[in-house]
């Protein structure tokens, strides 16, 4: 009997996915069960009745706890319609012969933000976006308020790409806030932002924005298309936006520089690059990106260019000594011992003395070993978390060589990389280079320098028909622009920088000068 | 799939021809010095091996922080891998810095280690050689040296400073050594090295020059000569000491102290014999005197100039006529001759052995005096 009867009422009550398609009723009793078999089981929805005006009509507000700042939704809906109705027309109280709808929409409620829809869907995903959703009986309209308000961690300074100089803002979850902070920095009506929505279930706002004029047009629309074409049921950061739009969707060479620092934003979009941003993440990407976000940090820019150079080339040296220095130092002491110098031999040759294990192998744990802490440094509590790697990674480098397991020439080649590992400015780029440190290793043990030399080829070979977006990713080294080499090895001051980096399709070079009038 | 056969058998190709070349410093031990001589009409090799010693902790039990090993046998590398028979690890021959050849192997016949030494691309070519003066190298590597772990280190530091302060004997590569044995018109030279009793015990002193002609050590230059040759080499040259007697009937000395040369050797024809131009310009710093008199005035200054260049004048000399007494023309100025006029080489080539000793040299020296450091005037003692 139950299961035929729930039958019966299924038959008469249209199914969700129907209802979803439709448009909104007239009638607000139709309107409440087609709302009450759309958020069934939603216990966070709140659906408010109340009546309102002479002769009574009744309204219906809908949203969802938590999303709405109430005291805004009371203020500026609920009570000018309960009590203010009677200022609309204090001469002639009977509404009957006015447009109740557009009374109420132009004069009587007043959030900043306001829409009417006419389908179940948009009026969804404006509720589930925060949005406060009017309706009232007799009208096939839904007026949707813009009272989004949810707690959020606040603009506070970017955690993992630290300056010295430089403003301390970063990004956070908050889409708005964030296109919100890169307006400020871009008072130019051809800086855009265009949107998508992305996600079969969550539909999460996308963003993508770039400095018209700038940034090259067959890009845009390329990266659009590209976006377009993505389907997936949700997108909970920018990363999944990445994996679909990158021209090599294998290669482990970052393609897209990740920054959650607005001033990184504008400063490339100024170079005619664009960003995208996803709702629910702090992470902008920037695309397209090449080689130079191993070596370039955002404070280059605000120190003086003489040690922000310095600087830059302290990273360059540090990113070859955390990709090649355990490997180098395998092969020397395994394959070319008489490269070094006899003293250095005889102390490396003493601290070898009873280590059971050949140098490769050492090396390799000893790597392994400090991938490890450093994962775990990442996990560990904050307050902990520094003390305890520290402390882990001087007890088992001490002990280890106490007991004779590993030498210490080793633990010193190996903490010098860990070092230099962290020079980088970017951990989603430094990620390949902690990968390729093993597959030098291994290469180092095979063949010695030569084996080196082999595999810094296939990756230099690889790195060269990289592209990302259409530019070769080693650019400007390859191919050679001698125009733009310089702000690369070095941080060139900018009274000579006069060009922006050269992009396919880039518009307006001329960034200084007697070039263009970009922010027309 | 077939991709990761594909890695797999590249790993497997690259691993297994690889690792043979590999070695582990667990399995080699540094060698610091090789010696050869000869003994008992077969081939002697020693080797100083230097012993690291573990970090700190057990440096002051034991013996010398080296071991030397040896082996005879009928040519370099029999000797070389015999070793291999009583010693459980392999040498590393790269990293040797000083070649010692032995007194008698050199009187005999170098082409015996020659060829082997050349070809095998484990001995450093830019090695300091020394042959050895009334000792084996096999004693040269068994002797401490005081302040430095070993010897075959110690000589060629040993050689370096002394050019620098005292100024007798030039270092010699073995690359160079071996071209100067190899190439017509130039005979080869080394610095000689000996054992002596010192206060502390037996250690290493560098003693005389060998003289080589073709293949045989031929003689030995003094200290004297010695240095006469390092001023008569072409080419730049800094630091030494010399001493001259003070002027103007003062029983004392004055020392001088070479700061920068040059040196210009050129051939000449003079009335159809050949006359070896020597130019030597020098300059350097009035150093010390060993009286109180004001010997250093302006107007002694020209006095104490000529007198330097005479003393230098005088090693030049005494070179010359020692290396035209032993008949080997170490100045390389039959090679000089060729590239002057290659033409007239070819007719004195077959020759030389008779045109060397007779070749007379047109030595010009001067010398300029430049600072005298602290003080001018001497100090005048009560």
């Amino acid at each position: 009997m139950r299961y035929i009867k729930s039958k019966e009422e299924q038959d008469q009550a249209d199914s969700p996915q129907e209802i979803i398609k439709a448009e909104i009723s007239s009638s607000l009793e139709d309107n409440r069960q087609a709302l009450n078999v759309l958020f069934d089981s939603c216990s966070d929805i709140v659906m408010r009745d109340f009546s309102f005006g002479s002769p009574e009509t009744r309204g219906l507000v809908i949203y969802f706890d938590g999303l709405v700042n109430k005291d805004e939704l009371e203020q500026n809906i609920l009570r000018p319609l309960l009590l203010g109705m009677d200022m609309l027309d204090t001469k002639d109280d009977d509404l009957s012969g006015k447009d109740i709808f557009e009374e109420i929409k132009n004069k009587i409620i007043s959030p900043a933000e306001m829409k009417a829809v006419k389908t179940w869907d948009e009026l969804c995903h404006h509720i589930s976006s925060g949005d406060s959703a009017l309706l009232i009986d007799g009208y096939e309209d839904g007026i949707v308020s813009g009272t989004r308000s949810w707690p959020t961690r606040g603009i506070t300074a970017p955690e993992n790409e630290v300056v010295i100089f430089g403003p301390k803002e970063g990004f956070n979850e908050t889409l708005r806030f964030n296109t919100a902070q890169i307006r400020r920095r871009l008072k130019s009506t051809n800086f855009k932002i265009e949107s998508f929505v992305l996600g079969r279930v969550t539909k999460t706002d996308v963003i993508m924005c770039y400095i018209k004029n700038i940034a090259p047009a067959g890009m845009i629309e390329e990266i659009k298309k590209r976006i377009n074409e993505i389907d997936i049921d949700g997108v909970l950061d920018t990363n999944y936006i990445k994996e679909f739009i990158v021209d090599d969707t294998k290669s482990l060479f970052s393609q897209v520089m990740h920054t959650e620092r607005p001033d990184r934003v504008c400063g490339q979009l100024l170079e005619g690059r664009i960003c995208i941003m996803v709702d629910g993440s702090p992470m902008a990407l920037i695309l397209p990106t090449t080689f130079s976000e191993y070596i370039t940090s955002p404070d280059d820019y605000y120190t003086h260019f003489i040690p922000a150079s310095l600087i830059r080339l302290l990273r360059f040296s540090a990113f070859w000594i955390s990709l090649l220095l355990p490997s180098l130092y395998v092969a020397l002491i395994s394959y070319h011992q008489e490269m070094i110098p006899t003293a250095l031999l005889l102390t490396i040759a003493a601290s070898r003395e009873g280590v059971p294990f050949p140098s490769f192998v050492e090396a390799f744990l000893l790597e392994a070993m400090f991938e490890m802490l450093r994962e775990a440094g990442i996990r560990l509590p904050r307050a902990v978390g520094p003390a305890v790697s520290i402390v882990g990674a001087l007890i088992i480098g001490d002990a280890a060589v106490r007991a004779g397991l590993v030498s210490t020439p080793m633990v010193v080649v190996v903490a010098a990389t860990g070092i230099a590992s962290f020079v980088s400015p970017s951990y989603n780029a430094s990620l390949i280079v902690r990968i390729l440190r093993f597959g030098f290793l291994a290469a180092s043990a095979m063949l010695g320098f030569l084996g080196i030399m082999i595999l810094l080829v296939i990756v230099l070979i690889r790195m060269v028909s990289l592209t990302s977006f259409g530019v070769p990713y080693l650019a400007p080294l390859s191919p050679l622009d001698l125009s733009q080499i310089s702000d690369i090895m070095v941080r060139r001051p900018w009274f000579v920088n006069r060009r922006r980096p050269y992009l396919e399709g880039m518009l307006n070079q001329i960034r200084q000068g007697n070039g263009k009038d970009d922010a027309s | 799939m077939k991709l990761l056969r594909i890695i797999g058998l590249i790993i497997i190709v690259l691993a297994g021809s690889g690792c043979s070349a590999a070695r582990e410093l667990n399995d080699a031990a540094i060698v610091a010095g090789i010696g050869m001589e000869l003994e008992d009409q077969q081939l002697k090799v020693s080797l100083q091996l230097a012993q690291p010693a573990l970090s700190g902790q057990s440096s002051s039990s034991s013996g010398p922080p080296f071991k030397v090993v040896s082996e005879t046998g009928r040519s370099f590398n029999e000797s070389l891998k015999k070793i291999g028979l009583s010693f459980p690890r392999e040498p590393l021959l790269s990293q040797a810095n000083l070649i010692i050849l032995g007194e008698k192997l050199s009187k005999t016949d170098l082409a015996l280690v020659a060829d082997a030494s050349l070809r095998n691309p484990s001995i450093r070519k830019n090695s300091v050689v020394a042959v050895a003066r009334a000792a084996s190298p096999e004693d040269i590597f068994n002797t401490e040296v005081l302040m430095e772990s070993l010897s075959a280190s110690a000589i060629p530091k040993m050689l370096k400073n002394q050019e620098s302060q005292i100024g007798i004997y030039k270092s010699v590569t073995y690359d160079e050594f071996l071209n100067k044995l190899s190439t017509p018109g130039i005979e080869a030279v080394a610095p000689q090295v000996t054992l002596f009793d010192s206060l502390n015990g037996k250690t290493v002193k560098l003693e005389g020059t060998a003289v080589f002609k073709g293949r045989r050590m031929v003689g030995s230059l003094n200290s004297r000569e010695s240095r006469g040759f390092r001023f008569i080499t072409p080419g730049r040259m800094a630091g030494g000491i010399i001493n001259i007697p003070a002027p103007f009937d003062d029983p004392g000395m004055v020392a001088m102290e070479l700061t920068r040369s040059q040196t210009i050797v050129k051939p000449e024809l003079q009335d159809g014999k050949i006359v070896m131009k020597i130019e030597y310009v020098g300059e350097g710093n009035y150093y010390e005197q060993t009286s109180s008199a004001d010997i250093l005035s302006l107007e002694n200054i020209p006095v104490l100039e000529t007198l330097t260049e005479q003393a230098i004048k005088a090693d030049i000399k005494a070179c010359i006529s020692k290396s035209q007494k032993l008949g080997s023309d170490i100045f390389g100025w039959g090679n000089m001759v060729n590239s002057w006029d290659p033409d007239l080489w070819k007719q004195a080539e077959n020759d030389w052995d008779k045109i060397f000793p007779g070749i007379n040299a047109e030595i010009t020296v001067k010398f300029d005096i430049r600072r005298s450091y602290l003080t001018d005037r001497s100090m005048v003692l009560k």
